[in-house]
């Protein structure tokens, strides 16, 4: 019993943590490929943004909570610079293409960021300290609060997209750009805001989580290929799926860290999306075979 | 026609003559930066096999490198000091593993297929990562160089230009077996494939066995380009089987241009000598290499080659 209680539960929160922040990563990414159609493989460096605007940003405005908006608008409009100049020539073209840019652009924004900030790493101040007693543990109160806003933050992205006009028009036109556009809607604008909006989420992710991994220009390569496993094990395009493969991934990691050493751990998630390919090659939630 | 076969040998005998003439005319300082190029060349040519051909995109590539080049460590190292059976087993041990991954991923398509195949890429180098019977961060350091028996005599590879002269002929060699397999009954079915997957079958192909049988093929050369490499530089580490070397095969095979073979040995050529010399000069210079992907991307799909056949067409 003393083995649930100390050991077993907090292993299985932090899991849950652990994967709803996998999800917040992994949230754009899905998003700006259900819509675009677009792998951007540069979407761990946007995350990496994120966090450095707010460390650097906090040394000038002392309140996490605007540095937070500050740097998430920052990179949302990094994000229309990005999709105006380079992804719209690409359009209709393989998206491989796609894929191939954001890895270059990756590559940019990494050596920019290790100029700028240097190849130290960093971390965030937690704007809520304390822990809180339950269950006879002591948790980090920040973590929680992380978990909250993950959770609602999912929840606004799920409903927006699903339950409201400006998502049924969104949905319509990455569903069929020619009807669309007979119907008058204007698709580029549409696409510029999508991916804008999936750059913004990970600048969000990238804040939220500074306080809790830690900050340094590499730390887009560490996120993407998580959040690549959870887009596939998901469904690519899929929200419900990212958001039920990140917590699936992150127990599968936080329990086994429990028997075997924490890089083995890793090590076994990826077998654990070979296993999921093996038996559904679409994902959990994925619409039919691939394109 | 006639005339264009006998152009063709006069440029394969034009391009050899200029290779051997090379340790001659080049400084050592080139001649270790070239052999390092040819090297790449034959991992890019491995991947133009699939990519360019086929149409089937891996993002994992350098894990079959790397593999490669720690088949050989451990063999140099454990098993026999032969040059032949440390580059075979390269080629070997990275062919089964493509075999394997083949067989997995080839259930998905397109950009899954490619991002499958950077995740067994990444297990592959986790798993190395953390083995410490295989230097684990460190690598393989330290592999002795074996002289290369030739049956009637050994050939020292501890000197760069008789290194180089067996780094030509491998790729030369490779260059033609690529080249015969893309002509061949085989090679035109790949092809198909690229061009319109939906139809094959209804040609009475197993799309699936194709496709797993050239992934195979391309990961036991991308092996041996792997273990050339390693003996090469006398170490075998983790940085050779990492993603980011996946990604910059790929766009060396798309600056050259994909499909053509050729283009993938100009492509690997020019990123090396340019990343070699760039770097002298700025130390940040993966803006540059990066802000290079981005504009063949947009701007040359069709790679060096391509933009050179586009230029011959219009002044036709």
């Amino acid at each position: 019993m003393d083995f649930v209680i100390y050991v077993l539960i907090p292993q299985i929160l932090h899991g849950l943590v652990w994967g709803m922040a996998i999800a917040l990563i992994a949230l754009g990414l899905t998003i700006v490929f259900g819509i675009l159609d677009v792998v951007n493989f540069a979407h761990g460096e946007l995350y990496m943004l994120g966090a450095f605007f707010g460390y650097s940003l906090l040394y000038v405005i002392p309140n996490f909570w605007v540095v937070l908006c500050i740097a998430v608008v920052a990179v949302g409009l990094l994000g229309i610079i990005i999709e105006v100049t380079m992804f719209r020539p690409l359009y209709g073209r393989n998206p491989i293409f796609h894929l191939l840019l954001t890895f270059g652009l990756g590559m940019i924004l990494r050596e920019i960021a290790r100029l700028i900030w240097g190849g130290l790493t960093r971390n965030l101040e937690a704007p809520v300290p304390g822990a809180v007693h339950f269950l006879d543990m002591v948790y980090p109160t920040y973590r929680l609060v992380v978990l909250g806003i993950s959770i609602v933050v999912l929840i606004a992205v799920f409903y927006g997209f699903n339950r409201t006009e400006t998502g049924a028009v969104i949905r319509a036109a990455s569903h069929d750009k020619e009807m669309a556009r007979a119907l008058g809607i204007n698709v580029a604008k549409i696409y510029t805001l999508v991916f804008s909006l999936g750059a913004a989420l990970a600048a969000l992710a990238g804040v939220l989580m500074g306080p809790i991994f830690l900050v340094y220009s590499t730390m887009g390569m560490d996120a993407i290929l998580r959040a690549f496993i959870v887009v596939i094990v998901g469904g690519m395009g899929s929200v419900v799926g990212a958001v039920v493969a990140a917590i699936v991934i992150g127990e599968v990691e936080s329990l086994f860290s429990l028997w075997v050493s924490p890089t083995w751990a890793e090590t076994l998630v990826f077998g654990v999306l070979i296993l999921s390919m093996i038996l559904r090659p679409s994902g959990l939630f994925g619409q039919s075979e691939a394109k | 026609m006639a005339s264009k076969g006998a152009r063709l040998i006069l440029l394969h005998a034009g391009v050899l003559l200029v290779l051997f003439l090379c340790p001659y005319l080049i400084s050592k300082y080139w001649l270790l930066l070239v052999i390092e190029a040819l090297t790449l060349a034959i991992f890019t040519m491995s991947l133009d096999l699939i990519m360019g051909y086929a149409g089937i995109v891996s993002f994992g590539h350098a894990a079959f490198f790397g593999l490669g080049g720690y088949a050989l460590g451990v063999t140099i190292l454990h098993i026999a000091p032969s040059v032949w059976l440390a580059l075979l087993m390269g080629a070997f041990i990275s062919g089964c593993l493509a075999l394997f991954v083949g067989v997995v991923a080839v259930r998905t398509r397109g950009i899954y297929f490619a991002i499958l195949t950077l995740l067994f890429g990444e297990v592959v180098f986790r798993i190395i990562f953390h083995t410490r019977a295989l230097g684990g961060s460190d690598g393989l350091i330290g592999i002795p160089v074996p002289d290369l028996n030739l049956l009637f005599f050994k050939l020292d590879m501890k000197n760069p230009v008789n290194f180089f002269y067996v780094t030509v002929v491998i790729g030369y060699l490779s260059f033609l077996l690529c080249r015969r397999l893309v002509n061949s009954p085989f090679g035109r079915v790949l092809q198909a494939l690229r061009d319109n997957e939906n139809r094959v079958p209804f040609l009475g192909f197993n799309v699936k066995a194709f496709k797993i049988i050239s992934f195979a093929i391309s990961g036991m050369l991308a092996g041996l380009a792997g273990a050339l490499f390693s003996l090469f530089k006398t170490f075998a580490d983790t940085s050779q089987l990492h993603f980011l070397l996946s990604g910059k095969v790929i766009i060396m095979d798309l600056i050259g241009g994909l499909g053509t073979l050729i283009g993938a040995v100009v492509g690997a050529v020019f990123m090396t000598v340019f990343e070699t010399f760039i770097s002298g000069y700025f130390e940040s210079y993966h803006i540059i290499t990066g802000a290079i992907f981005v504009l063949v991307v947009i701007f040359l799909p069709n790679g060096l080659v391509g933009l050179l056949r586009a230029v011959r067409k219009r002044g036709e």
